[in-house]
């Protein structure tokens, strides 16, 4: 029922600040409110909020109830961004040094709004999901590229390190889609050892729990100690880049954490296969590799691609702190805000970081479900 | 009931708190290398500290997680448990780092923002797992305990969380993993802990900084995470009595 | 003891409970029995306050039950459910032990009376006192179920389809077990059932439910010879009248037995004895030994006599026996009077189909 998550935005655009007011880099900051920007705005939205509770509490048709949420949704994130746009604009004119960043009531009533949007999401089919979600992100994207939310802080520092946010951005998928590769391309062989020996599964998962177990940066730290010294004596090495520092370390320690989840899910993949479908192949003449390739991996396969999706995730969250290492990716910029107290800057870390970290997630439910398809569910 | 991987992971955990320093001078003499091979302060008093913000910031995550838990799974409490499990699997989708990024700017620096970081983040596993391990219980079990006249707080207490017990201890040993690595990455905000040689040592490339930060975090996460194994086969065998029936 | 008045509840707009009125006496073993969905169980559930009736009252002992609070009722009424429920992380002793530490009884007494109670469902407590739930097979499970619902002495028992989900040796069991327990200890129990079968052997009485509503309340063998509808009649079964034999006992329908004692004479000694068609045959000590068929004749019209030698176990009906296994025994063995013995063997009488046939 989203009348919780409604009343909290109620609360917070009212209680927290909004956004805030640097006058200069130096200066402390002044907290903005929501009432303090436009009176009037603010009255209409909490008014509008009101509007939505008694909706929800007393409209019975719920279809009609999700579409006005969803409108409700659509027209607020247009508006949070349009109102702060707007004031960073008129503080701009006012003041060229002052800067103007969203901050947490901005956040946090996005956020609500974002649950209030996957609550009404819930049972709509594939094909309108994907589309209101289109919409949303088209109407932040004709925003930004208008201009109109260059006078946001986040979005200053952004057209301030264009070129290296791309690099970064570029490393980070570089990092976080090569390592799953070369994971899957070792998990592949593994996986299908541990099935098909039971006893070393054992042993395999028992180092891999391990690995899992070390936090990402000590690992980091455990390759680099090893590194550094192969590569200041092998000239080949040090040639190709390879060093203490870099993506090196990064590289070996993400293929080693994204492999635990798909080797996982290669031996449970295959393990789940009813086993009356073994024997009836079996019976029918299949040796072992006829039955791996016709008939247990391609019924275990959505538990394999599932595999890889948590893998994908997983990696794409340690990539952020590949930075801490010098090999590169959006950690950069959570790091280097962190260093200099920029809200800012870790924001442009942070958030295309989570968006990513989205994309991938429906991009790899999209491809399960191509296969999910096929999955024989009706074997009997 | 404590394993040997707990015995052994603590064991090699103390032996090197202890000992690390000597074998890095050592080596530091063996290679000539320029780098400091002492750090100003011992592995011990570091591993310690990193121990006690993790067990608090871990202790405040499971009373505050189980009582939103148990509340998001009462039936007052439905309203709740949407969009308490929304906000769950939406923030574990979320990495560790990008919970002590957005911490840092609303609290500052030093350890308060990594406690409130560690805090925040580990709720959520622990939220999710003490819903999962209510809801798994058999519902004939709770009918049968409202039949007998057991009043609300009584099944609660005596029947609902010991059976899932096991489960929410799973959502603590996740958390308290998660939270060793964060409370790491801290140290670049100002925390102390294992983190500090660890960041040091990458700022100033001092190789041996960071080997001693990041082996002494690898044994004390194994170390941990096997100890709060053992808890949770304990609890769960406590509760479920022995799955092998002699009958 | 229990009195519904005027009970009905809905959901939303559907009706599922219509206007229940019904007094269950003090003492009685009363079965509530309908097809799946027709709101017994639910009408169970609102004896102990687990469900509120929308409208009607509710009394036990005269008390109105809307002014007790829900948990302190149900201490005083035992509950047994077909999933059993037994609580997994805590052994047989302390399952049964449950409802007694809520009402804060004394520990000893309490000690004292778990094992007197596992001893009456036929749990033997050195063995099962300690054991866990998931050690017990269903049966058993379900007799520390029964067990629990009698630790705190209550007077009435709720029963909802207690041994739905098990095997029929053990379903038979329990049943004589709860019957012999009823008898015993005198409980007002209200056992919900949809097997017509469990119902008219145990059941002091029995309420027919339908869609939400009552359609006949009564002993079992009235509803079984004055069935109210076509859907009792249906409801009962094509093999009804098989169904009211087995509440219904031989010796309440035997009669005296002629005999003799073949000592030291011959069979032909019977052509002229005896003018029946058959005679028992017992030894010096009136145990049954065989019989005589003496309804053959020859050519000449004179009478032939044999002898047919029986095993009194075998052949005999009990005196305690119900009449659908005695009618059972007159088919198998192809005879339409059998001996009525004791389990001695002695002979006390006989029974006749035809008298079975024109007395039910």
């Amino acid at each position: 029922m989203p009348i919780v998550e409604f009343v909290f935005i109620g609360i917070n655009l009212y209680a927290f600040r909004f956004l805030s007011y640097y006058p200069n880099r130096i200066a402390a900051n002044k907290p903005v409110f929501l009432s303090n920007i436009s009176p009037i705005f603010f009255l209409v939205l909490e008014i509008s909020v009101l509007v939505a509770i008694f909706i929800n509490g007393f409209v019975t048709k719920s279809n009609l109830v999700k579409i006005f949420n969803l409108l409700f949704c659509f027209a607020f994130v247009n508006l949070l961004i349009y109102i702060s746009a707007e004031y960073a604009q008129k503080v701009y004119i006012e003041n060229h040094i002052a800067r103007v960043s969203l901050s947490f009531g901005f956040w946090l009533s996005e956020f609500f709004i974002y649950l209030i949007l996957l609550d009404s999401l819930k049972n709509m089919n594939g094909f309108w999901k994907n589309l209101v979600i289109s919409v949303f992100f088209v109407t932040i994207f004709i925003f930004l590229f208008s201009g109109f939310l260059n006078n946001i802080d986040i979005v200053r520092e952004y057209y301030e390190r264009k070129n290296q946010f791309a690099r970064e951005l570029y490393m980070h998928i570089w990092l976080s889609l090569g390592s799953v590769v070369a994971a899957l391309l070792l998990a592949l062989p593994l996986g299908l050892l541990a099935y098909r020996k039971r006893r070393i599964s054992e042993k395999i998962f028992a180092v891999l729990n391990v690995i899992q177990t070390i936090p990402s940066i000590a690992m980091f730290g455990i390759l680099m100690v090893p590194l550094s010294y192969l590569s200041s004596r092998s000239q080949f090495l040090a040639r190709l880049g390879v060093a203490g520092i870099g993506y090196a370390p990064a590289i070996i320690a993400l293929v080693l954490y994204a492999m635990l989840p798909i080797t996982r899910n290669i031996y449970t993949g295959l393990k789940n296969v009813p086993s009356h479908l073994r024997q009836a192949s079996i019976g029918m003449g299949m040796n072992n590799n006829q039955l791996l390739f016709r008939v247990e991996i391609p019924l275990g396969i959505t538990e394999i691609l599932t595999g890889i999706r948590i893998s994908l995730i997983q990696t794409i969250g340690n990539t952020a702190l590949a930075a801490l290492i010098g090999a590169g990716g959006l950690g950069v910029f959570i790091f280097q805000g962190l260093g200099e107290s920029s809200n800012s800057l870790i924001l442009l870390g942070v958030l295309p970081l989570i968006v990513m970290a989205i994309v991938a997630d429906i991009l790899m439910q999209i491809i399960i479900s191509l296969f999910a398809g096929k999955s024989y569910d009706k074997t009997g | 009931m404590i394993s040997k991987k707990t015995v052994v992971s603590g064991t090699l955990l103390i032996l090197f708190d202890i000992f690390a320093y000597n074998v890095g001078l050592y080596i530091k003499e063996l290679s000539s290398s320029p780098y400091k091979a002492r750090y100003p302060a011992s592995l011990l008093s570091l591993s310690i500290e990193h121990i006690l913000m993790v067990t608090v910031a871990t202790l405040f995550s499971v009373i505050v997680g189980v009582l939103l838990g148990v509340i998001a799974t009462r039936k007052w409490g439905n309203d709740f448990l949407y969009p308490i499990n929304l906000i769950a699997s939406v923030s574990q989708s979320f990495p560790p780092v990008a919970v002590l990024a957005i911490a840092v700017p609303i609290v500052g620096f030093g350890s308060k923002p990594i406690l409130i970081a560690l805090f925040a983040y580990g709720l959520f596993p622990i939220i999710q797992n003490t819903i999962a391990g209510i809801k798994s219980i058999e519902p004939s079990i709770k009918e049968a305990s409202i039949g007998m006249g057991m009043g609300a707080t009584d099944i609660l207490v005596k029947v609902e969380l010991p059976l899932a017990a096991g489960t929410i201890l799973a959502g603590v040993k996740t958390t308290t993993i998660i939270n060793i690595g964060v409370a790491a990455v801290g140290a670049v905000v100002g925390a102390g802990g294992l983190g500090a040689p660890m960041i040091s040592g990458l700022i100033d490339e001092n190789q041996f900084y960071i080997a001693y930060a990041s082996i002494a975090i690898a044994f004390l996460s194994i170390f941990m995470d096997s100890l709060l194994t053992d808890l949770e086969t304990i609890v769960t065998i406590g509760s479920s009595r022995k799955s092998q029936s002699r009958s | 003891m229990i009195k519904l008045d005027n009970v009905s509840k809905s959901y939303n707009q559907t009706r599922v409970i219509d206007c229940i009125s019904l007094e269950i006496l003090k003492g009685e073993l009363f079965v509530i029995i309908g097809p799946s969905g027709s709101g017994k169980t639910t009408l169970l559930k609102m004896i102990n306050k687990m469900i509120q009736p929308t409208t009607g009252k509710i009394y036990i002992d005269g008390v109105d039950i809307s002014s007790i609070k829900g948990e302190l009722l149900r201490r005083r009424i035992g509950y047994v459910i077909q999933d059993i429920g037994l609580l997994p992380h805590m052994s047989v002793k302390e399952n049964v032990s449950i409802v007694p530490k809520l009402l804060k009884m004394n520990k000893k007494k309490i000690e004292e009376k778990v094992v007197r109670i596992l001893d009456m469902v036929g749990l033997d407590p050195s063995i099962y006192l300690n054991k866990y739930p998931s050690q017990l097979s269903g049966g058993q499970a379900q007799r520390v179920g029964i067990a629990r619902a009698l630790a705190a002495d209550a007077q009435v028992l709720l029963m909802d389809e207690p041994f739905g989900a098990l095997d029929p040796i053990t379903k038979s069991h329990l049943q004589n077990q709860i019957s012999r327990i009823h008898k015993k200890l005198n409980k007002t129990i209200v056992f919900v059932t949809h097997d017509i079968d469990e119902a008219i052997k145990i059941a002091s009485r029995i309420a027919v439910i339908k869609d939400g509503r009552l359609v006949q309340v009564d002993t079992p063998k009235n509803i079984l010879s004055k069935p109210k509808n076509e859907f009792i009649v249906s409801f009962l079964g094509s093999d009804r009248a098989l169904k009211k034999l087995s509440r219904l006992y031989v010796k309440d329908f035997m009669h005296k037995a002629d005999r003799i004692n073949l000592a030291g004479k011959d069979l032909g000694y019977l052509t002229d004895a005896v003018t029946k068609n058959y005679i028992w045959i017992t030894n010096e000590n009136d145990i049954l030994k065989g019989w005589a068929d003496l309804s053959d004749s020859d050519q000449d019209n004179k009478r032939q006599v044999s002898y047919i030698e029986v095993d009194y176990k075998m052949f005999a009906a009990g005196v305690d026996e119900t009449l659908k296994d005695t009618v059972s025994k007159m088919l198998w063995h192809s005879s339409k009077v059998l001996p009525v013995c004791k389990e001695d063997g002695k002979l006390i009488g006989e029974i006749d189909l035809a008298d079975i046939i024109t007395k039910t």
